[in-house]
């Protein structure tokens, strides 16, 4: 280990459950509240002194695609729309989210949306030890890594084991995210299972296409099952094993597995 | 088609986002670095560069000041040698200097001040050397000659004059006398 770099410690969170990367786990029972949240992070990151990273599910963090009004120039105003723009999708007031976003004021962006309580919670866990911390969606992790192979397509999805996520582009900029909940009993490495989400994906980009008023165009779809999928016109598989984690596991696992794998490794 | 980046963001802030900015990255933090460091150094050497001319200016002003403190006078100009001169040469010199000097022009304005139809000027003979002006004049009687006289002897430039001859004999065309006198030029 570097004298100058200290480890990161990867924490994966959903909405039940806080998997650390060293093995610890904790679940509160339905769903986290700010205060089980806390002391759920505090145990989880023990001793360590070093950075902590701390990555949340799709089930518990939101995502949307926001197109900046016309005319919008200042980032507090973009951040304003936003936080409007999550109170009409997922209720509460615009105080009750914290936003994550690329931030532009000329192109659709996606937006994660948390619960700013739970933010807190997690910012009170490492505040009092003053090491650093990131708090990212995993859906945003995943998204950066697979980026690349969004040129030649269209529309680009992927599994966890709680969403499948579709992401449809146009003209370079993202301008639709669908994100489908699993069954998180299916066998995720399957091949039947990889079919039937392949088929979901399919209708989706369909449904979203339809929507854009545009023609469907070719589908990316990032595989972690490692099967030997059949053919499809207009489709690409694509194994992403060295990019995503495979989807066995929760939706925390899998958000852990996701932060301590490096980037294309 | 070719989309653009995807920026890792974060829900809190990265440690001196005010320094790396709002997102994350390893290059970009190295960039951060590498230009302050960039910066500094072009700060440092820019001081170093205005203490180093302000240094150099003080010492070029102790210098100057110093040689004009040691500066030697000019060498004196050497001593003129004038020629060696005979005393007639001498007395040559000085009495060609003395003619140069006679004032011609106020002992014509003066005669001409004092000029009468009875009177006529008839030769004016200065003498450098004694300072006088030897004036002859001829006119129909003695009193118009002397009273000429007494006229021109009280006039600048002239100081006080005296009689040297009175020739009373008629002449040819039926002039009465002749005068001679001498006047002291005042200096």
């Amino acid at each position: 280990m570097s004298l100058w770099r200290r480890e990161e410690l990867a924490i994966g969170i959903d909405r039940r459950r806080l998997v650390a990367a060293p093995g610890g786990a904790a679940a509160p029972g339905e769903r986290w509240e700010a205060a089980t949240l806390r002391d759920a992070c505090v145990a989880a990151i023990g001793s360590h002194r070093g950075p902590v990273q701390l990555v949340l599910g799709s089930d518990l963090c939101r995502h949307f695609v926001q197109q900046p009004p016309a005319g919008v120039r200042r980032l507090d105003e973009l951040r304003q729309v936003s936080a409007l723009r999550a109170t009409r999708l997922f209720g509460g007031a615009a105080e009750d989210w914290a936003l994550a976003a690329d931030w532009d004021c000329r192109k659709p962006f996606v937006c994660a949306a948390l619960e700013a309580g739970l933010l807190d919670a997690l910012r009170g866990s490492v505040s009092k030890r003053q090491r650093p911390l990131r708090v990212h969606s995993a859906l945003f992790l995943a998204l950066q890594r697979l980026w690349p192979q969004a040129a030649p397509a269209n529309v680009l999805a992927w599994s966890s084991p709680a969403v499948t996520v579709v992401v449809t582009f146009v003209d370079g900029a993202v301008a639709g995210l669908r994100c489908l909940a699993r069954d998180a009993s299916a066998a995720a490495a399957e091949e039947q299972t990889c079919i039937a989400e392949a088929a979901r994906v399919e209708v989706e980009a369909l449904r979203e296409a339809r929507r854009m008023q545009q023609a469907p165009g070719p589908v990316v779809f990032a595989s972690t099952a490692g099967a030997r999928l059949p053919e499809r016109p207009a489709w690409r598989w694509f194994d992403a094993r060295r990019l995503l984690p495979g989807n066995d596991g929760s939706e925390a696992a899998w958000a852990c597995r996701l932060a301590a794998r490096p980037e294309g490794g | 088609m070719k989309v653009g980046r995807l920026h890792a963001v974060g829900f809190v802030a990265p440690r001196a986002a005010w320094w790396h900015g709002h997102r994350e990255g390893r290059a970009r933090r190295l960039a951060a670095h590498v230009v302050t460091v960039l910066a500094a150094a072009t700060l440092l050497a820019a001081a170093a560069a205005w203490l180093q001319g302000g240094q150099a200016l003080n010492q070029a002003r102790a210098a100057a000041a110093a040689s004009a403190a040691r500066a030697v006078p000019p060498p004196a100009a050497p001593p003129t040698r004038l020629p060696n001169f005979t005393a007639s040469e001498r007395a040559r010199i000085n009495q060609a200097i003395a003619q140069l000097n006679v004032p011609w022009a106020s002992i014509f304005r003066s005669l001409e001040a004092q000029a009468t139809g009875q009177v006529a000027v008839m030769a004016i003979e200065p003498d450098a050397e004694r300072g006088t002006v030897r004036v002859s004049t001829e006119g129909p009687t003695l009193d118009a000659l002397l009273e000429h006289a007494e006229r021109v002897q009280s006039a600048p430039p002239f100081a006080h004059g005296r009689l040297l001859s009175i020739d009373s004999e008629p002449g040819a065309q039926g002039r009465a006398a002749r005068l001679t006198f001498e006047l002291r030029i005042e200096r």
